[in-house]
């Protein structure tokens, strides 16, 4: 066969050139100047400089590192208990199962539209907490950022449960048989059997909320919009805001870039521990 | 036996628990679609006192049908766009070793990875001067930064799962290129075809970032005519518009997985493989 068939992948490329690479071409070139100002200029690293100087960016920064983290921390956990829960095969499971995967389902605006229905001061969830006492409002930033936090893992709990159930089914029984045989106490048949045999579906829905997580953007908008003030911002609403409201486009395509590298940096450390060095495509 | 018992009951009051944490944000949304609007600003009710059926009336008619219209639209034409290509880049690098395909193979899993709002100031910019701005087409070329990737490696993924040999035997017995697609390879690829089908409407139905940014009247689509309702100040959100139109953006998505929720789980078993 000629090797000239690699060509196929020539449109693709094409297109995604066009698409991804030339758009970053862009930014790389916004980035270093101002190039909105009455005379664009260049301004080499001042933007950058700009970018690490400004306590907005860094407050959008830690909101998504901590958002990122408190929603894996449940999430995880909590799909894989659902998992284990929800493991027999009847019709009421089957029908458990399927709303539960039933959220991640639903647009990314629609999710936002519910929450924002159930969140605001006649919604029933202010109502409900009232009963216990607590006060409760989305335009309280501790408040309203939680309510992300919630939202996220009733939103994505689905898909950690989704494939640590399809992982769960891959564990033979013999291997259940034989730890019960032996006289394993549940604990360790769970963290012997049960963990080591999920681990490549864990790994993968890790790394996808993640990625996933760090992006989050139309909730953002539709939630709160940023919040009371600038308070729930998160980095892509930020960036949005800069880039298209305020018309910085210097300060927005650098951010842009160092958000970007973020991204990479954290998925490429990730996958490389993951596969251990071997990287993703196996030749 | 009382114990088998008493356990059964727990696991049954635990999966209506679980059935309602999942199903009430849904259905409250379903009926706020529903409720007139004093109702809605004014007291926390848990069915609608009065019916009021303006809201889907008024969805299933002008700007709100055109946007549905586009959203369908677009979710169409990324699959008929982005099937074709991701199956042949994706035969290219699952066959065929040439260089540097595994860089190739890297960036093109880092667009999947990069956060979209990076690329909103260039598409921006890039598009108003083409003139793609509020166009169906630039709408759906911008989409492909995302379902190009994704698709690939999905159908990667599933071509992996075809051995190679097969190829080889069936050419040793004297099939043509074109023939050996129609008659085994594709058949073969078929699920892994539908769930790239499946996901590619699923972004391209549910995208909102570059839906509200790149479009102004002709091309708008259904999540950003939702996020203008929802942003619209002066006079106060119209909240049950906005819950009607969410209620609605959920039903084609729920017909669709129905459909084809056989082939979604298989869809995810090739992914394990990253």
């Amino acid at each position: 066969m000629s090797d000239r068939r690699f060509l196929l992948i020539l449109p693709a490329l094409i297109v995604l050139g066009f698409n991804s690479f030339f758009p970053i071409l862009i930014v790389l070139n916004y980035s270093f100047q101002k190039p909105f100002a009455t005379i664009p200029k260049f301004v080499e690293f001042g933007n950058y400089i700009q970018v690490l100087y400004s306590s907005a960016w860094w407050s959008a920064f830690r909101r998504n590192m901590f958002f990122t983290c408190a929603v894996l921390a449940i999430e995880l956990p909590l799909g894989l208990i659902l998992a284990l829960i929800i493991r027999e095969r009847g019709k009421f499971a089957a029908f458990v199962s399927a709303v539960i995967v039933l959220p991640s389902l639903i647009p990314f605006v629609s999710i936002g539209i519910v929450w924002r229905l159930l969140a605001m001061t006649r919604g029933p969830i202010p109502l409900f907490l009232k009963w216990f006492g607590i006060d409760y409002s989305l335009m309280t930033p501790g408040s309203a950022f939680w309510t992300f936090v919630v939202m996220d893992v009733w939103h994505w709990v689905s898909l950690v449960f989704l494939l640590l159930s399809a992982g769960l089914i891959t564990i033979p029984d013999v291997y259940y048989t034989a730890a019960k045989v032996d006289g394993s106490t549940k604990w360790q048949t769970f963290r012997y059997i049960t963990l080591p045999g999920i681990k490549y579906p864990l790994i993968l829905v890790g790394l996808l909320r993640i990625i996933d997580s760090f992006k989050i953007y139309d909730e953002n908008v539709i939630l709160t919009g940023g919040g009371p003030g600038r308070t729930t911002e998160f980095l892509s609403l930020f960036l949005v805001k800069k880039g298209l409201r305020e018309w910085a486009g210097g300060f927005a395509s650098a951010a842009s870039l160092i958000y970007l590298l973020q991204a990479i940096v954290i998925c490429f450390l990730l996958i490389m521990i993951v596969t251990k060095g071997r990287g993703m495509l196996e030749r | 036996m009382r114990r088998k018992r008493s356990r059964k009951i727990l696991k049954i009051v635990l999966y209506l628990f679980i059935i309602f944490v999942f199903l009430f944000p849904v259905y409250f949304m379903a009926i706020t679609g529903v409720k007139t609007r004093s109702e809605i600003e004014t007291q926390t009710t848990l069915y609608p006192h009065v019916l009021n059926l303006n809201n889907f009336e008024e969805i299933f008619s002008g700007v709100w049908l055109s946007t549905i219209i586009n959203s369908f639209t677009i979710c169409l034409l990324s699959i008929a766009l982005c099937l074709p290509l991701s199956f042949l880049a994706a035969y290219a690098f699952s066959r065929i070793e040439f260089k540097g395909d595994i860089h190739l193979y890297f960036w093109l899993i880092t667009n999947r990875m990069a956060p979209p709002a990076c690329f909103v100031l260039p598409f921006f910019a890039i598009y108003s001067n083409l003139g793609l701005f509020d166009t169906i087409w630039g709408l759906l070329l911008s989409y492909t930064l995302f379902n190009l990737p994704l698709s690939i490696w999905i159908t990667l993924s599933f071509m992996e799962a075809i051995p190679k040999e097969l190829d080889e035997a069936a050419f040793l017995d004297g099939y043509s290129v074109w023939g050996y697609f129609r008659k085994i390879f594709i058949p073969v690829m078929a699920p892994g075809l539908i769930t790239v089908a499946v996901f590619i409407w699923m972004f391209s139905w549910t995208e909102m970032m570059f839906a509200s940014i790149l479009t102004a009247v002709e091309a708008k689509t259904l999540p950003a005519q939702l996020t203008l309702t929802v942003m619209r100040l002066g006079y106060g959100v119209d909240w049950g518009m906005a819950a009607a139109g969410g209620t609605v953006s959920i039903v084609p998505a729920l017909i669709l997985v129905f459909i084809v929720r056989k082939y979604l789980a298989r869809g995810f078993v090739p992914l394990r493989r990253i």
